[in-house]
């Protein structure tokens, strides 16, 4: 037990984690999207008994199956969402790496789009403020002006004096 | 007696992290030069101690000490040396000794380079680092000691190295990344020690950039390399999973990034410091929550964590008072922060703030798509998986006006520009953009694909406009008088622009094929013709196998002649695939070796990648742009101008 502890800690502790890999079913597609779609297939879809992995890099039984059904399903002119529905439907949404929509998962969208709308809108405020204030002075144009060229001078200084003192 | 002199050098260690948080706070308190003088001293003793543990440690492993439990289960005499000093932080123990090999080295690293700082900043600064090293240090000496053990019964041999970590990334990934996971606390103490002294003017932000460049360099080059080694040596030719390990190390690049970002505005336009600040401290708290969860197993696997209840409820506990402690600090004081820079919706500093909104909205995502697997079986909805698909998405997204920003942000005056002077330059920037991706597609894979078009226009965005900023930049300034922090910005740029192309380009149009070969047999893939010359036995150190010589030409020229190996570790009783790798700058061709079928013949995975190489290439470039901004003489030369100042103060004072 420790030790299969202590190998787990060595993987966890790099930032590879454990990807045991082979292959041994030679697959033939019947045209080039088909191949396409299987690809795409089997990187979305997970493996359920490994540890962090998709079926198209793990070895494990399950996977060769999950694999072997992805193609058979494609040849039988199912589409890509129906494969994935029945992998679902048999594995649990757990087999799938996109994650459903629901009360819990909306979060995932919800959160950024709302944090870069709130900060669009605190951008919007605060310059909208900063900007009456040098209105209010009318000296903005000529304020921002003054800025850049003081830091050009103050840019051309220092590497003026870099260049004096090596 | 090697390991108990270290385990005794931890303990000192231990001990001078103690003085260190101690000392220091009484000399500020009663205003003792004495004491305050102390801290640098502390700071280097501590390196001192730790280092000499550490190299008790490696020799420990190098000379095969079975008597040390860390050695037992993790190396083995048959393992090459260089992997056996790898080994020596292959473990959960070890990989904590060299976090505070690197926590002491910072720490002694800021006590001998800072000394134009004010006594007093930096004594503050280093007393935080004593802080944060007292927690670590008590952590690996109580429950995660790499010196334990294994008398009296002790093995004969050990359990051996991992062989997936048998590798030279092993040896050059770890020290990187953990240089820039514990770099990101120099950030953070100079942030905390601000915070605590209440003088939040400007100057912070100009003492703590460049070690913040550092730390963030290494960080970048820690990324790039680990997403190279998993490539090289896991043979399914992936360079990025989205895995929660790499999620962890993304975290805290990406704050960072924003933070080297905000801080350029707060020390040059005295805006921003509040949201600084507390960058600062989001970057060290998700480079400890990345880090430590993983490494407590909580994300993996919940059941890991109760395997070792008591690792697993000091790292919670270290954590609630880190990050709940500097933010508690921080709301508390962060009302007194002033930034008295003023600037209109069309200003250089709106821009940084958009790619700090950007930034921040891209760690979230990353954040939430870890942990919300967890919370949500926990709330009994069931397992989900997060990864690949979801993760791509949102940065495909996200990138989109991030690369804009890129390009057109630098041209961009403060405090106020006005917009109408960006309409013609941009418009043909970007019709150029798009055409010339365009052709690029056409001419070199016949086929454009949406996604691909869309990164190389990203791409040629991003270097023409940073192209038209430098010529316009070098009318003013000489090129050679330009600030080398001018430089960093453009390398820094480049180097993303390099990353998205190579992202969008190998994405679209890797390709890759499953075939069976025997041996003398020849397959035509991708234009290329490769001929499976023959099948040899491998006898290495401590592996056995067989290596497929691959010849590959195209139209009759040659290309290269490849080895993919298969590798059989007895000790461990792995089997590896050992891809083999002929790798240009706009191509890799791929080949791993699978499993020999019943009719004789051998599996074999091609894989034809075009310009996967231009995601480590922009990396590297990005990681430079860090050594560019510390190289930057100003930082020297206002240093001491702060200094003048500073004491010029404490006398009006």
């Amino acid at each position: 037990m420790m030790k299969s502890i202590s190998i787990l800690i060595v993987i966890l502790a790099s930032l590879v984690s454990v990807k045991s890999y082979g292959f041994d079913e030679m697959v033939t597609f019947d045209n080039p999207k088909q191949e396409a779609e299987y690809r795409e297939l089997i990187k979305e879809l997970r493996c359920p008994k490994c540890q962090n992995q998709n079926i198209a890099d793990s070895n494990a039984i399950v996977a060769k199956d999950m694999r072997a059904k992805a193609l058979l399903l494609l040849q039988e002119g199912k589409s890509k969402q129906q494969v994935v529905d029945y992998m679902i439907n048999r594995y649990g949404q757990f087999a799938h790496y996109r994650p459903p929509v629901n009360i819990a998962t909306i979060m995932l969208w919800a959160i950024p789009v709302g944090f870069i709308l709130m900060c669009i809108i605190l951008l919007w405020r605060r310059s909208r403020l900063s900007t009456q204030v040098d209105n209010a002075t009318d000296t903005a144009g000529l304020n921002s002006e003054l800025d850049n060229l003081l830091d050009e001078v103050s840019d051309l200084q220092n590497a003026e004096t870099t260049r004096n003192n090596p | 007696m090697i390991p108990e002199l270290g385990n005794f050098a931890l303990y000192i260690a231990f001990g001078f992290s103690l003085l260190l948080s101690i000392l220091p706070f009484i000399g500020l308190r009663k205003s003792n030069m004495g004491l305050m003088q102390t801290a640098p001293n502390l700071a280097v003793g501590l390196f001192v101690f730790t280092l000499f543990a550490f190299l008790c440690l490696v020799f420990a492993f190098v000379t095969d000490d079975f008597t040390v439990l860390n050695v037992a289960q993790n190396s083995n005499s048959a393992l090459p040396v260089q992997y056996k000093f790898a080994a020596s932080f292959g473990s959960h123990e070890g990989s904590f000794l060299l976090w505070l090999l690197m926590q002491s080295g910072w720490a002694c690293a800021v006590a001998v380079w800072s000394k134009s700082l004010p006594t007093t900043m930096r004594t503050r600064v280093l007393m935080v680092i004593g802080w944060i090293c007292v927690g670590f240090y008590a952590y690996i000496i109580t429950v995660s000691n790499p010196f334990d053990r294994t008398l009296p019964f002790f093995p004969v041999d050990g359990a051996d190295l991992n062989p997936l970590l048998q590798d030279i990334g092993m040896i050059i990934h770890p020290p990187l990344l953990y240089m820039g996971y514990v770099g990101m606390s120099i950030c953070f103490s100079f942030a905390i020690a601000a915070l605590l002294s209440g003088d939040l003017d400007s100057t912070w932000a100009k003492w703590s950039r460049p070690w913040t460049a550092v730390a963030w360099g290494f960080l970048t080059l820690g990324i790039t390399i680990g997403s190279w080694w998993a490539y090289s040596e896991l043979g399914w030719g992936g360079w990025w999973f989205w895995d929660p390990v790499e999620n962890a190390s993304l975290m805290p690049w990406l704050v960072a990034t924003a933070l080297l970002h905000s801080l350029a505005v707060a020390e040059k336009r005295n805006a921003f410091k509040s949201w600084t600040v507390f960058l600062a401290i989001a970057s060290f708290s998700l480079s400890l929550l990345g880090t430590f969860l993983v490494r407590s197993g909580v994300i993996v696997s919940v059941h890991a964590f109760a395997t070792d209840p008591a690792r697993g409820v000091f790292i919670l506990v270290l954590l609630a008072i880190v990050i709940g402690g500097s933010l508690l600090l921080y709301s508390l004081k962060a009302g007194l922060i002033k930034s008295v820079g003023k600037f209109s919706i069309f200003s250089r500093e709106s821009s940084l703030w958009l790619n700090n909104v950007f930034l921040v909205a891209a760690t979230i995502i990353v954040l939430l798509g870890t942990l919300l697997p967890l919370v949500h079986k926990e709330i009994g909805l069931g397992t989900i998986s997060i990864g690949e698909p979801f993760f791509n998405q949102m940065f495909t997204y996200l990138i989109v006006p991030f690369a804009l920003l890129i390009g057109i942000a630098p041209h961009i005056r403060w405090k106020q520009d006005k917009p109408n002077k960006f309409v013609a330059t941009p418009l043909i920037i970007c019709l150029a953009s798009v055409a010339l991706s365009y052709l690029w597609l056409v001419v070199e894979f016949g086929e454009v694909k949406g996604l691909a078009w869309l990164s190389t226009s990203l791409f040629w965005w991003i270097i023409l406009f940073t192209a038209v900023e430098l010529v316009k930049t070098t009318q003013k300034v000489r090129l050679t008088k330009l600030p080398l922090s001018h430089f960093a910005m453009v390398l820094g740029h480049v180097g993303l622009a390099f990353v998205i192309a190579g992202v969008g380009l190998t994405s679209q149009y890797s390709t890759e094929r499953d075939v069976k070969m025997f041996v003398g047999g020849s397959e035509s893939f991708s234009g290329f013709d490769f001929k499976f010359v023959k099948l040899q036995d491998v006898k290495g150190p401590n592996y056995d196998g067989w290596a497929a010589q691959i010849d590959i030409t195209q139209q009759g020229q040659e290309v290269s002649t490849l080895l993919a190996e298969k590798r059989f570790y007895p000790v461990q009783r792995n089997t590896m695939t050992e891809a083999a790798i002929d790798a240009t700058f706009f191509r890799d061709i791929y080949i791993s070796l699978g499993e020999q079928l019943p009719d004789k013949g051998w599996a074999l995975r091609l894989h034809l990648k075009p310009y996967v190489r231009w995601f480590w290439f922009g990396g590297i470039v990005v990681a430079f742009a860090g050594a560019l901004i510390v190289a930057d003489k100003r930082y020297r030369q206002q240093k001491s101008s702060v200094r003048v100042r500073s004491s010029a103060a404490a006398e009006i004072v």
